[in-house]
């Protein structure tokens, strides 16, 4: 036989694919993430010079900023909860820093998460990462190449933000104080980038030991359980305690926009991080390819779970809603435990309880519940929000990964699958925020308050979570199952800037009221928005309803 | 009597990009069809329209006389389908997976659902994510076949089969056929379907390009006929005639190739003194290779 002929030129991928490209594993995960990345950076630049111009529009002379100043510091630990102790506020880039980068690493770090546990994990149980692992690299390489990937794009995209927020304070910054060097900006970017990769690199040493599930779950506690703990620290004394665990307490004092620098922080932080993406590396190298196996059973085996449609779909969906609903009850179980301690410093501050008189003026603020209202539901909708996207997305995971096939090829309607599955989607809510409410009742009895009302109070969540599950659910019944989840996330996020951002930048109500979460009254101090609830069960009933109609109508599995 | 499955101009187009054209498919009830073609051509988006999974851009499918589109709830009743590319829940067993598809069936005979699962060697005390694509693919077969349909729709059944696996699907297929189901097999594999099925349907580029049966689809091919002369090769004798084509001499031996019946060219030939006769039948996968090598030589040449 002839030996094949070595003289054929081969034709090497280009530096530019292998950059950014199918050059390489690296450029092709950098080709992969960067729509998110411009989406995110868009989305946050956006962000960061509508605040900008909006507080130059709204606080344009030194003696309103330090107004505004004088009345942020004097609100309470609670008001001031997770954004952190607002300083320089009086500044355009104080301001930017306390009130908008403090959330960029919780918005982005969700990115992080999903994408660092899923970029080995996830390409295992799709069985793609064996084809990968076939070639002639090195399992080390191929983690490293696909972290680095994910790693970049987010440079990229918080480079993007530091290129924003200069321009912004370039362009709004009226006041002589106002302008900063592109040090500040770019230091404080920096926390931001590793603020935000901490909790993905959890996810990823985790991922190839638990599984991509798992792992966004571990990475998702890191993140909120570290924003949580330093964002209310001062009035739990449980969460004091555990504090030094958080990275936000650890960086707190690194906020260059504010003057304030702390390269020491962000340094072991960094070294930190480093050594958990390097422990993740060596797992993924060293262990079998193979999809984790998931460990022990968090719902018991029961026939229940595959009588139909219904309690199959609710059934995938109650592991989560029980980890989930313990998380809200945990949480609201430990802040309505310090209520007391909380109610008690707070009646010693006769202005603030004024002035927070004059914002619930039919509430009884000094107590158990009013504590609750502000320090626990105005938190937890976000996560019941991301809770619902979860759970949205393992619907859509019906249809997106060819389940659907088989269980359509059995005696069973589309229209009557799409209800029945989306039904047990939002019992799983129901469920979650059930849990949820025994933890939040359990603390409030303790606390000598009305559990029965602040049960009630709690249940707005659900209502909140079914309303966002049910637009996600037509998007994906109606257009396709991929952006059912997206759609969730994105909503959650918006309303929740919206509210955040609207009453203190002032924004028209025309924008605030587009909020749902300015809708819901204050539940658990008794106060309900009955538009807004109608308006809940509307979004759920008819999303539910819509998603049945666009999933009979469709091609379905497309 | 009413045909099993039925479409008439069957067209589907996702968007500028082909689906199937014009597809005319009539299954008889009780037969074993096999439905041919390569990857793309066409097969999963015709069984997909069966399914009432899509919707068709023009044309009809009927499944026992019902149309797809008016009642698919009542066609799938009557029907086992395996689907070529499918995922299942990655929490459940095999066990509790075949027990879910039986309990979306309203319950089945538990006495032949576990002599499936015997006949199949499943372990089904695994879950599903564990599964090799062999294994999950027989949990997808005892799915289709455990409430004794009366048409199975197989997409590509055996892939990922071993052979004695593949040996056990055959002899179900055959039972199913003597009990007087009919059986609606796609493959790409032809062996498979010159094995188990009666009449075979080739589409190419989204058309039926033939139907007929097993055997006749092999009779529409070039036989391969070797005779041997004692004497002088009377070429130019054979080259005249009907449907002969590429006859050479080598020696005292004439080969050629005959379309459609060979008995004239038998005649002619024992009209002469000839000392051996060699005719070799054409396998499906000649046909099926000859109508693709038709359109490469025909159509992009």
């Amino acid at each position: 036989m002839a030996a094949p002929d070595r003289s054929v030129a081969l034709i090497a991928p280009s530096a530019l694919d292998r950059v950014a490209g199918l050059g390489s594993v690296f450029g092709k995960g950098l080709r992969d993430s960067r729509r998110a990345s411009l989406i995110i950076a868009i989305l946050l630049g956006v962000l960061v010079l509508i605040t900008a111009s909006q507080v130059a529009l709204e606080y344009d002379t030194a003696i309103e900023r330090q107004a505004l100043l004088a009345q942020m510091q004097a609100l309470p630990a609670v008001f001031q909860g997770m954004l952190g102790e607002p300083i320089r506020i009086d500044t355009l880039a104080g301001f930017l820093s306390w009130r908008t980068f403090g959330f960029i690493p919780v918005i982005v770090g969700i990115w992080s998460i999903v994408a660092l546990s899923g970029t080995l994990a996830g390409e295992l149980a799709r069985g793609s990462l064996d084809v990968l692992a076939g070639g002639p690299l090195t399992k080390s390489n191929l983690a490293i190449q696909k972290l680095a990937a994910h790693l970049v794009a987010l440079a990229i995209a918080v480079f993007i933000l530091a290129i924003a927020t200069a321009v912004s304070i370039a362009a709004f910054g009226n006041l002589p104080i106002d302008p900063v060097g592109l040090d500040a900006v770019f230091g404080q970017a920096a926390w931001v980038y590793i603020a935000t990769i901490t909790p993905g690199a959890v996810a990823f040493a985790a991922a190839p030991f638990v599984g991509r599930s798992s792992a966004i779950g571990i990475g998702a506690l890191v993140l909120f359980v570290s924003f949580i703990v330093n964002g209310y620290g001062d009035l739990v004394p449980a969460f004091d305690a555990i504090r030094g665990l958080s990275y936000f307490d650890l960086t707190a004092g690194h906020r260059p926009l504010a003057g304030v620098w702390d390269w020491g922080s962000i340094g072991l932080l960094s070294a930190i991080v480093a050594g958990i993406l390097a422990f993740g590396v060596v797992a993924f190298a060293r262990r079998d390819l193979l999809v984790p196996s998931g460990g022990r059973q968090l719902v018991p085996r029961l026939d229940a779970w595959i009588v139909g449609p219904f309690t199959r779909s609710f059934g995938e969906r109650l592991p989560a809603a029980l980890v989930w609903g313990g998380t809200l009850a945990a949480y609201g179980l430990l802040l309505a435990t310090s209520a007391d301690e909380f109610v008690a410093t707070l009646g010693q501050i006769p202005q603030v309880v004024e002035m927070i008189e004059r914002l619930f003026p039919d509430a009884d603020i000094l107590s158990v519940g009013g504590f609750l209202q502000l320090a626990y539901f105005s938190e937890a909708i976000i996560l019941v929000g991301l809770a619902s996207a979860f759970f949205v997305g393992g619907w859509a995971s019906d249809e997106s990964e060819r389940r659907i096939e088989m269980v359509l090829g059995a005696p069973v309607s589309r229209l009557g699958w799409a209800l029945k599955s989306g039904l047990g989607v939002m019992v799983a809510i129901a469920l979650m925020i059930a849990l949820a409410a025994l933890g939040v009742v359990a603390g409030a009895a303790i606390q000598g308050g009305d559990g029965f009302e602040v049960a009630l109070g709690v249940s707005v969540l659900g209502a909140y979570g079914m309303a966002v599950a049910g637009v996600g659910l037509a998007v994906g019944g109606v257009i396709r199952p991929g952006i059912a989840a997206v759609t969730v996330v994105s909503l959650t996020i918006v309303f929740y800037l919206i509210d955040l951002l609207g009453q203190i930048l002032r924004l028209p109500d025309a924008i605030v009221g587009l909020s749902l979460n300015q809708h819901l009254g204050e539940p658990i101090l008794g106060n309900f928005d009955p538009f807004g609830l109608a308006l809940c069960a509307v979004l759920a009933i008819g999303g539910l309803a819509l998603s049945a109609v666009g999933i009979a109508q469709r091609d379905v599995g497309r | 009597m009413t045909a099993a499955i039925e479409t008439q101009a069957l067209t589907k187009r996702y968007g500028e990009h082909r689906g199937i054209e014009d597809v005319g498919l009539e299954v008889q009830e009780g037969e074993i069809y096999g439905f041919l073609g390569p990857n793309g051509a066409g097969k999963t988006t015709t069984i997909r329209i069966l399914l009432d999974l899509i919707r068709p851009t023009s044309g009809t499918a009927r499944v026992f006389g019902i149309e797809t589109t008016v009642d698919p709830v009542a066609i799938r009743r009557r029907i086992g389908y395996l689907s070529g590319e499918f995922n299942l829940y990655d929490r459940l067993t095999g066990a509790e997976t075949i027990d879910y598809f039986a309990n979306l069936r309203g319950g089945v005979d538990r006495v032949y659902q576990r002599e499936l699962v015997e006949q199949l060697d499943l372990d089904t005390s695994r879950r599903f994510r564990e599964y090799s694509k062999g294994n999950k693919q027989k949990v997808g077969l005892v799915v289709a076949l455990q409430h004794r349909p009366e048409l199975l729709i197989l997409d590509e059944p055996t892939a990922g089969l071993d052979p004695l696996v593949q040996q056990t699907f055959n002899a179900m297929v055959f039972e199913a056929k003597r009990e007087g189901r009919t059986v609606f097999l796609s493959s790409h594999i032809i062996s498979e379907v010159e094995r188990v099925c009666d009449r075979a349907a080739i589409i190419r580029e989204g058309r039926l390009v033939r139907v007929d049966s097993v055997a006749g689809l092999r009779d529409l091919s070039a036989h391969e006929l070797e005779l041997r002369f004692p004497g002088p090769v009377p070429t130019a004798m054979f080259e005249a005639m009907d449907g002969v084509s590429n006859v050479s001499a080598e020696g005292q031996t004439l080969r050629m190739l005959v379309t459609g019946p060979i008995a004239p060219v038998v005649k002619a030939a024992a009209a002469l003194e000839f000392t051996d006769f060699v005719s070799r039948e054409p396998s499906l996968e000649e046909v099926f290779l000859a109508e693709y090598g038709r359109e490469v030589a025909g159509g992009r040449a």
